[in-house]
C-alpha cells in the first residue's frame, strides 16, 4: 500500500472532506464526465446535491448563484445522477481515467 | 477474434462468472473500466467462504484475505449509552484443511486476485474500458459497443456485471434507474494501524478479526448502521444510509462519518491510526419487487446490476458470487447448444429461485418498505432497550421486585402494550417470513 496519500492528521482529529478527499489516488482525464442539463440555477432541485453527494462535487457558485461542478473531486459514486436525473448528467470517466482505488 | 460470450465488469458477479466460464472451455472476454480490476471497486467488507468455495477450490491458500471473522457485535447506541450483543464461535474459525467462515478483503487486491484466476483458466481481458451500450439486432442481444476507437465487439450472449450504475442495462429498459429511496450510500475509510494494536483492542488472535454493526443515534436519524471490521493492519470503518436520508435531512455523508469516528463507541477502537483510503459507494435495496428483467435473448444480469443484494445481513458479494456462477453455469449450456434465446437462458431464473438468492429475496420483500415507513421503530426501539438495560443493571438499593415493575411501567409509558404487541407482530411478520 502506498503512504504518500495518508493524511498527516491523527483520526481522533476531525478531517475534512478536503483531507479526506486528499488520500485518494486519482488519473484525470482531461474532459469532465459530468455535466449539468437543466437550469443550473434551479436550487430547488439541485440542493440535495450539495448534502448527499460525498466528495463535495457540486456547490454554489457566490457570484452567478449557479452550480459549480468540480468534477476532479468525484469518487463515481452515482448518487448525483439518482438524486436528480434531469439536471445531472453523470456517465462513467473515459475507461482507464478517474478513482484508483488502492484499498477499496 | 471469436468470443462466446462477453462479460461487462469484473468485480464479484463479473469475475465468478468469467472463472466458471473459462473453466469450463468457453471463450470469454471481459470488459473492465478501470486499469486494474479492482480499482473502481468497494465495499465494507466482508466475503463468505460458503459462497466463494465452489468457484475457486481453496482460495484461502493463496486469495489477499485480511482477517478471518471469528466475532460479529452488534451494538446499539444511545447518546449516552451503548448497548451490546456479540456472538464468537469456534466453528467460524478456519480449521487444517477448512477455511474460516467468513473474511474481510479489501476489493482492490481481491478483484485482481480473483480476475486473474479467470485469465489463468483462459478468460481474456480488457481493461481500461467503458461499455457503453449494448448491440441489439432483431430484438437480440448480439455484443457491446464501447468507448475504444472502432470499440464494437461482438458475441452471441453479453452478462452483466456492471454493478448498482447498471447505464448499459438500464439504457436497454433491462432494469431501470432506481429512486432515492431505494439507494444507500455508503462511505468508509480505511485507517492504518500497528497489528499489535488492533489484536489488543478488538480481543483477536493473529489472522483472525471482528466485526461490529452499530445502530441507534449513531446515524443521527437515518435509515443504516455504522460498521466496523478489523483487516491485517488497517481497520475499515464507515457508515451508510438511503440517499434519499441524507438529502431530506441534509446530512453530508463525510460528516456523519466523523461522528460515527468520534462517537464514543468507535473511538477507542481508532485511537492514533491514520487515514489511508476515504472512498464512497452505493447499495441498491429495492429487492424483489424491483428485481430487473434478469433473463433476455442473448443477455443475463447478475450481482449489484440485478439488485442482488440483503442490506439487512450485510450480505452482497456472495450473493454477487453465486449469481455469476450461476450465469456462468447457465452460458455454459447454452453455448454446448448454441441457442441463446431467452427461452434456453431462463434456467439461469430458475437457478436462482432455487438457490438462497431469490428465496432471501423474497422473504425480505417487505423489510425495507416496512422500516421506511416505520423509521420511528428504529428511533424509539433503542432508547427501550437502553431504558430497560439501564433500569435492571443499575444497582441504588431498589428491591429488585420494585425495579421490574417499574421498569414494565416505565416500558409501557413509552409504548402501550397495544403498539408494543402490534409493532412486534409486525417485525416478526416481515423478519420471519
Amino acid at each position: 500500500m502506498k503512504k504518500e496519500n495518508e493524511t498527516k492528521k491523527s483520526v481522533t482529529e476531525t478531517i475534512s472532506i478536503e483531507d479526506k478527499l486528499f488520500t485518494i489516488n486519482y488519473d484525470h482525464f482531461h474532459e469532465t464526465h459530468i455535466t449539468c442539463i437543466g437550469d443550473p440555477s434551479d436550487w430547488e432541485v439541485l440542493n440535495p446535491l450539495q448534502w448527499a453527494c460525498p466528495a463535495r462535487v457540486y456547490t454554489k457558485n457566490q457570484d452567478s448563484g449557479n452550480l459549480d461542478i468540480d468534477f476532479e473531486n468525484c469518487i463515481e459514486c452515482g448518487t448525483c445522477q439518482i438524486l436528480c436525473p434531469d439536471h445531472i448528467l453523470w456517465v462513467y470517466p473515459k475507461g482507464g481515467y478517474g478513482i484508483r482505488n488502492r484499498c477499496g | 477474434m471469436n468470443f462466446d460470450v462477453i462479460i461487462i465488469g469484473a468485480g464479484a458477479a463479473g469475475n465468478a462468472a468469467a472463472i466458471t466460464l473459462a473453466k469450463g472451455g468457453a471463450k470469454v472476454l471481459q470488459i473492465e473500466r478501470g486499469k486494474n480490476p479492482g480499482e473502481k471497486n468497494l465495499m465494507g467488507g466482508i466475503i463468505y467462504s460458503s459462497s466463494l468455495e465452489p468457484i475457486v477450490p481453496e482460495f484461502w491458500k493463496n486469495a489477499p484475505l485480511e482477517r478471518s471473522i471469528s466475532e460479529q457485535n452488534y451494538w446499539v447506541t444511545e447518546k449516552d449509552s451503548i448497548t451490546k450483543l456479540g456472538y464468537s464461535d469456534d466453528v467460524f474459525k478456519a480449521k487444517t484443511e477448512a477455511p474460516a467462515h467468513a473474511y474481510t478483503v479489501l476489493r482492490s487486491e481481491f478483484d485482481k486476485w480473483m480476475s486473474n484466476e479467470a485469465k489463468k483458466h483462459g478468460a481474456m481481458l480488457l481493461p481500461g474500458t467503458v461499455v457503453l451500450d449494448l448491440i441489439v439486432e432483431d430484438g437480440k442481444v448480439v455484443g457491446v459497443s464501447t468507448d475504444r476507437p472502432n470499440g464494437d465487439i461482438r458475441a452471441p450472449l453479453v452478462i452483466s456485471g456492471e454493478g448498482v450504475n447498471a447505464f448499459v442495462s438500464w439504457k436497454r429498459n433491462f432494469g431501470t434507474k432506481p429512486k432515492p429511496s431505494e439507494v444507500a450510500l455508503v462511505v468508509k475509510e480505511v485507517i492504518e494501524l500497528p497489528k499489535e494494536v488492533i489484536e489488543d483492542r478488538f480481543r483477536v488472535s493473529k489472522n483472525e478479526g471482528a466485526s461490529y454493526e452499530i445502530f441507534g443515534d449513531i446515524t443521527k436519524g437515518c435509515l443504516g448502521y455504522a460498521f466496523l471490521y478489523t483487516n491485517k493492519t488497517t481497520v475499515s470503518v464507515g457508515v451508510g444510509s438511503l440517499v434519499s436520508d441524507f438529502a431530506d435531512r441534509e446530512i453530508a455523508s463525510y460528516e456523519l462519518l466523523e461522528y460515527v469516528k468520534n462517537h464514543k463507541a468507535v473511538r477507542p477502537f481508532l485511537k492514533g491510526g491514520k487515514t489511508i483510503e476515504y472512498a464512497g459507494h452505493l447499495i441498491p435495496e429495492g429487492g424483489y419487487k424491483k428485481l430487473p428483467t434478469l433473463v433476455s435473448d442473448g443477455f443475463l444480469m447478475t450481482g449489484d446490476a440485478a439488485l442482488m443484494v440483503n442490506a439487512v445481513h450485510r450480505e452482497g458479494s456472495n450473493f454477487a458470487f453465486v449469481s455469476g456462477k450461476l450465469a456462468g453455469e447457465v452460458a455454459l449450456e447454452a453455448i454446448e447448444k448454441g441457442d441463446f434465446s431467452s427461452n434456453a437462458l431462463n434456467a439461469y431464473r430458475k437457478k436462482l429461485e432455487e438457490s438462497f438468492i431469490l428465496k432471501d429475496l423474497k422473504s425480505y420483500e417487505d423489510v425495507f418498505p416496512f422500516f421506511r415507513k416505520r423509521r420511528d421503530i428504529l428511533n424509539e426501539y433503542p432508547q427501550l432497550i437502553s431504558y430497560a438495560a439501564k433500569s435492571l443493571l443499575t444497582v441504588d438499593g431498589t428491591p429488585k421486585g420494585e425495579k421490574k415493575k417499574n421498569l414494565l411501567k416505565g416500558v409501557l409509558k413509552m409504548k402501550s402494550p397495544g403498539k408494543l404487541a402490534k409493532d412486534l407482530y409486525n417485525l416478526f411478520k416481515v423478519l420471519g417470513k
